[in-house]
C-alpha cells in the first residue's frame, strides 16, 4: 500500500485526481483519501500535524505492508519553479541530526538535500530546499517502515526570482504537471514494498494454524518461522495443514512442521 | 556498479576520492559528514537495500588492523586483518556480513595512507616474524579492484616490507591488476569456493567455478602463490557427491604445487547474525535447517558437522598435503 501525506489540500488534489481517491466519510482527525491501495492523508501545515498525521495513518492502515511518500512544495535559490526533486538527506534546521532517504534504482529525478524549517523561509540555503513538514514526516515514518520505503518529492513553488505565496490554484497546478513522474515514481515504490510485503506472513495463514491448537506466546512466533519457511519452499501451506491436520497438541504440530521444514531445506 | 555515492565532506577533496568520481562520472554524489548517518540507523532493510547498495566514501579513524580471531591462520603465528571496504558487491546467502551490518551499501575507506603505516608499524613490532595480514574479512579485496585500486597501492608496501604476508581473498575475477604487478611469494591470492549446488542457490552475482578457475590459472601461470577457501561448506542431500566433483575440477586445472593453503570450515555463525539474517531471508534454506548452538554459534550438530568435516578433509588430502590444509574448528 502507499500512503502519501501532503501538508495542504491543493498540494493532494493532483494526487486525489491522478488515482481518483474517494473521501473517506467516516470522522477522521485528518482528511482521508482512499483507493484501493493507495491513500492520501492531509495533514495541515507544519511539523507537529505532519507528525501527527504520519503517526496517525500507520495506525490507521496496515503499516507493515506499506510504502510512504510526503509530497508538497518547497523553496530553493536556484531550482526552477515546476522542477521536482527527491530528498536525498533531510534535516530539522537547527539540529545537526540528518536522514537519508535510500535513492531508488536508475532514478532520473534531481536529488536534493531538503532542510525543514518551524515557519515560513525568506531567505535560501545555498543547496538545500526549504520546507517545513520532511523532517517531521521522514523521523515519524521511518519508525512504520524501513528508510527504503520512506521518500519525500518536493516541487520548488519559489526561488529567489520568484518569491513564496499561497495561490493554491496554482501550487496544484505545479504539482500536477509533474504528476506522470510522481505516480511512475511511487509504482517503482509500490514494487519495493511488495517486495518486503513478501517477507512477512500474511495473518490469515498463521490464523488457519493457530486455530487448530492453543499456542503459547513463544509457540506462535516459532509458528510464524516454521510456516515462512514452508511457505517459500513451494511446500504448500495447505499440504502442511493437511499434514497436521489430526493433531490437537501445539508441540506436536511444531514438531511436525519443523521435521518437515528440515526435510525441505536439505534439498538445495 | 553502485549508481550514488555518498561521500564524507572530510574526504571530499581527497585525490582517492577525486579519481573515484572520474571513474564513476554517472554516479549521484551526495555529501554527508559521517558515514555512520548513513550507515548504521536501525530503520534499514539490508534485503532491500541489496537491490541497489550505494558506494559510501569515507575515512577511518583508528583500529586500521586488528589482530585475527583465534584460529584465523594459515601458518602464520601474527595474524591482522584489515578493511579498507565494509560489505561486498557479491550477495551470498550465507555470509556473516547481512547480520553484521544494518545496511548493505559499500563502505571504502579511502585513506589507504594511514593503512600502510599502521602495517609498516605493526611489521616493525615483529621485525624478526612474519606477519600475516587479510584483507577479505569484512569485503572481497578484488571484485571492486578497477574502483577502489586496492591493489595497485597496497602491493608495492607488501614487496618493501620484507616480514609482511598478504593473504588476498576473493571470489572475483579481476586479476589483471594483479597480473601487472610482480610476483610476490608473500601473498597468497586465495578463491573461495562452495559446490555447484551451493553456488547456484547461495552465491549470487559471484562469477562461475570455472570463471574463477580461470582466473587462478592465469595466476597460477604467472607464478603467484594460491589459496583454496572451502569455508562454508554447507549441508545438503548431495554434498559428498558435489563436493568430490568441486575438487575434481579444480584440481584438472589447478596444479596442487601452486597452492599455498588449502582451508576448509563448516557452515556456522555467530548466533545474534544468524537470527538477523534468519530474519531477513525467513524462506531460506541454508537458514532453515537444523542447527545446533555451540558457545554463541549456531552451526550443524556435533554430529554432522564432525561427518562433513571429516568427508571434505578425507576428500580433499587426496589432492593436497597435509602440510598446507588449515581446518577451521569451533
Amino acid at each position: 500500500m502507499l500512503i502519501c501525506c501532503c501538508a495542504l489540500h491543493c498540494e493532494a488534489k493532483p494526487l486525489i485526481d491522478h488515482y481518483r481517491l474517494q473521501k473517506l466519510h467516516a470522522e477522521h482527525p485528518f482528511d482521508v483519501y482512499r483507493q484501493q491501495n493507495i491513500a492520501v492523508v492531509v495533514s495541515g501545515i507544519g511539523a507537529l500535524n505532519m507528525a501527527a498525521a504520519t503517526a496517525w495513518a500507520a495506525a490507521f492502515f496496515e503499516p507493515a505492508r506499506a510504502c510512504w511518500i510526503n509530497l508538497g512544495v518547497a523553496g530553493h535559490q536556484s531550482l526552477a519553479v515546476g522542477e521536482l526533486v527527491v530528498a536525498s538527506q533531510i534535516s530539522q534546521a537547527g539540529d545537526n541530526h540528518s536522514i537519508y532517504p535510500v535513492p531508488l534504482p536508475k532514478l532520473r529525478l534531481a536529488l536534493k538535500p531538503v532542510i525543514s524549517h518551524a515557519q515560513p523561509q525568506s531567505s535560501y540555503h545555498d543547496d538545500a530546499l526549504c520546507d517545513m513538514e520532511a523532517y517531521a514526516f521522514i523521523h515519524s515514518a521511518s519508525r512504520f517502515a524501513p528508510l527504503e520505503l520512506c521518500h519525500s518529492l518536493k516541487i520548488i513553488s519559489d526561488n529567489a526570482q520568484h518569491k513564496p505565496h499561497r495561490d493554491k490554484a496554482a501550487i496544484s497546478q505545479l504539482i500536477h504537471a509533474r504528476i506522470d513522474a510522481i505516480a511512475g515514481f511511487a509504482a517503482q515504490l509500490m514494487d519495493l514494498a511488495l517486495q518486503h510485503a513478501r517477507q512477512k506472513l500474511p495473518a490469515e495463514q498463521l490464523q488457519r494454524f493457530l486455530a487448530l491448537a492453543h499456542f503459547t506466546q513463544t509457540q506462535q512466533i516459532q509458528l510464524k518461522k516454521l510456516l515462512l519457511g514452508l511457505r517459500q519452499h513451494d511446500y504448500s501451506l495447505d499440504q502442511s495443514l493437511q499434514s497436521i491436520d489430526r493433531m490437537v497438541d501445539s508441540r506436536q504440530i511444531l514438531r511436525q512442521l519443523e521435521q518437515q521444514l528440515h526435510r525441505q531445506s536439505e534439498q538445495l | 556498479m553502485a549508481d550514488t555515492i555518498y561521500i564524507e565532506n572530510a574526504v571530499r577533496n581527497h585525490p582517492r576520492s577525486t579519481a573515484i568520481l572520474q571513474r564513476m562520472p554517472k554516479a549521484r554524489v551526495i555529501n554527508i559528514e559521517r558515514y555512520g548517518e548513513v550507515f548504521n540507523p536501525k530503520s534499514q532493510n539490508f534485503r532491500l537495500q541489496k537491490n541497489n547498495p550505494a558506494l559510501i566514501l569515507a575515512r577511518k579513524h583508528a583500529g586500521y588492523s586488528l589482530p585475527a580471531p583465534d584460529g584465523y591462520n594459515i601458518g602464520g603465528h601474527n595474524n591482522y586483518y584489515f578493511s579498507h571496504m565494509l560489505n561486498c558487491v557479491y550477495d551470498c546467502r550465507y555470509c556473516f556480513l547481512q547480520g553484521m551490518y544494518r545496511s548493505a551499501h559499500q563502505v571504502l575507506f579511502v585513506n589507504y595512507e594511514d593503512f600502510i603505516a599502521d602495517i609498516e608499524q605493526i611489521c616493525q613490532q615483529h621485525s624478526d616474524e612474519p606477519v600475516w595480514f587479510f584483507s577479505g574479512y569484512d569485503c572481497d579485496s578484488l571484485a571492486y579492484e578497477p574502483i577502489t585500486h586496492f591493489i595497485d597501492e597496497h602491493l608495492p608496501v607488501f614487496q618493501r616490507i620484507d616480514n609482511a604476508h598478504l593473504e588476498i581473498r576473493t571470489k572475483s575475477t579481476q586479476v589483471r591488476q594483479l597480473l601487472q604487478h610482480p610476483v610476490n611469494q608473500r601473498v597468497v591470492v586465495a578463491f573461495s569456493f562452495t559446490d555447484e549446488v551451493t553456488h547456484r542457490h547461495s552465491e549470487h552475482q559471484v562469477p562461475s567455478i570455472d570463471k574463477r578457475l580461470d582466473a587462478m590459472g592465469k595466476l597460477a601461470a604467472a607464478g603467484w602463490r594460491l589459496g583454496l577457501r572451502f569455508d562454508p561448506v554447507v549441508y545438503h542431500v548431495n554434498y559428498q557427491a558435489e563436493f568430490e566433483r568441486l575438487l575434481m575440477r579444480i584440481f584438472q586445472r589447478i596444479d596442487a604445487a601452486s597452492l599455498h593453503s588449502v582451508s576448509l570450515g563448516s557452515f556456522r555463525l555467530p548466533k545474534q547474525n544468524f537470527k538477523t539474517m534468519h530474519e531477513l531471508y525467513p524462506e531460506e534454506k541454508i537458514f532453515n535447517q537444523a542447527f545446533s548452538r555451540h558457545q554463541g554459534m549456531i552451526g550443524y550438530a556435533a554430529e554432522r558437522e564432525q561427518a562433513m568435516m571429516g568427508f571434505c578433509e578425507q576428500a580433499l588430502l587426496q589432492y593436497i598435503p597435509d602440510s598446507i590444509f588449515y581446518p577451521c574448528h569451533w
